[in-house]
């Protein structure tokens, strides 16, 4: 099973910032482990149905439903190894 | 001769969303802070409405008397400090679109009612909630990522709970209004159903639905009295997609509470025509979410999400 690549990392931060339009943040400025809800980089819910629809779009993953997604939405690491188990991308 | 600035070619929507559903945090280094005409909207409002919003602000906790009508006022004072903020920098709106609770400091920007009587109206009609709240039992809940299809499969499962749709906010992100018991089963099912998230509301009534019938009279009382002028920036009615005139606004006033709020119909059609963009007036940023969903394309800025501000601003061209 391939695993978590640098390169996966930077396509899903592109992938965050170009789906919710966070025109002043940069890749650098989300860490790959850091949360995205609350204290992190302040995501919400209706953030994580813009990032389910973009994973499904672009790595042909679904989030199955809210328990899962808790999970997955943890941090971009987290998300990267969802699409990794899920997809074989990476 | 001839030029014109990206600005005038610009066709700006403010829109003022409903209520906030947490004590609103404004940190230390808020803008509102050094500025004399923020102090002076919330000292009026203490004034007028008795409720210390600023006080409510800095204050711990979930809950606490008259919780849902401080969030309500908090909503409308943040949105019309932004609202006056936005003037003093030369940002005027072409139209004005509104959501849910956001049409009393819609109402105050386009120049139909002023501020003293907004804040009376937002703070009267909250204390009739309040009391329909002991009444009815209802509350509401948002439910994201079903479609409507699936939402209708629940509401056909809870016949006799009165579960309605309550916001169109886009395909996928509902909120919906009914007694308490089956909001309760539909944020249950939804999860079930694979929803990324289901939640209740503060909403301690179940607004935007026929349950609300009961208060509608007593809404139009409430509002019989006040001075009601054309509006001076056209307000758009997301009910009937038209623009609100000075006779339709009480009415309007005590329909809303009774019947969905149309968003995604409202934005959809805003732009069509014309809009070029979307300035939330508001605590955050929540309605750009929203319209980010419905049209991925237009631009939206919210001055309670200062990061995105810079879109603000507007260069020459020739």
């Amino acid at each position: 099973m391939a695993g978590v690549t640098e390169e996966l990392i930077l396509q899903l931060k592109k992938l965050i910032i170009e789906r919710l339009k966070l025109e002043e943040v940069s890749p650098e400025d989300i860490g790959t482990d850091d949360p995205l809800f609350g204290e992190g980089l302040g995501l919400d819910s209706i953030d994580a149905l813009e990032l389910v629809l973009g994973l499904e779009k672009e790595y042909g993953v679904i989030i199955p439903d809210a328990e899962v997604g808790q999970k997955v939405f943890q941090s971009v690491r987290t998300i990267a190894q969802y699409v990794v188990d899920n997809s074989g991308a990476g | 001769m001839g030029s014109r600035t990206k600005r005038e070619r610009e066709k700006i929507c403010f829109c003022f969303p409903g209520q906030i559903q947490e004590r609103p945090h404004l940190p230390a280094h808020h803008a509102f802070y050094g500025d004399g005409l923020a102090h002076e909207i919330y000292e009026e409002t203490l004034r007028v409405s008795e409720f210390d919003i600023l006080k409510f602000s800095f204050q711990k906790g979930v809950w606490e008397p008259y919780f849902n009508i401080k969030l309500q006022l908090s909503s409308y004072v943040i949105s019309l400090i932004h609202y006056y903020r936005l003037q003093r920098e030369g940002i005027f709106p072409h139209v004005i679109a509104e959501h849910s609770m956001g049409i009393y400091a819609a109402l105050v920007a386009s120049g139909s009612i002023d501020f003293r009587e907004g804040l009376l109206i937002t703070r009267d009609i909250g204390l009739l909630m309040e009391k329909q709240a002991r009444k009815t039992g209802g509350s509401m809940c948002l439910v994201l990522g079903l479609g409507m299809d699936q939402i209708e499969r629940i509401q056909d499962q809870l016949d006799g709970y009165r579960i309605s749709i309550a916001n169109y906010n886009g395909s996928r992100n509902f909120v919906l209004s009914g007694l308490k018991e089956g909001i309760d089963m539909v944020i249950s099912l939804s999860l079930d159903m694979g929803a990324i998230a289901a939640h209740g509301l503060t909403f301690s009534v179940p607004l935007h639905s026929d349950l609300m019938e009961p208060v509608r009279a007593e809404i139009l009382g409430l509002v019989d009295g006040i001075v009601v002028r054309e509006p001076k920036v056209p307000i758009f009615n997301h009910m009937t997609l038209s623009f609100l005139k000075k006779g339709d606004i009480k009415a309007f006033l005590a329909e809303e509470v009774c019947r969905p709020v149309f968003w995604e119909g409202c934005v959809r059609e805003l732009v069509g025509r014309g809009v070029t963009s979307f300035i939330e007036v508001g605590y955050d940023a929540t309605l750009c979410k929203l319209i980010r969903w419905i049209d991925r394309e237009i631009k939206t800025t919210a001055p309670g999400d200062p990061s995105s501000m810079g879109k603000l601003r507007f260069d020459e061209v020739s």
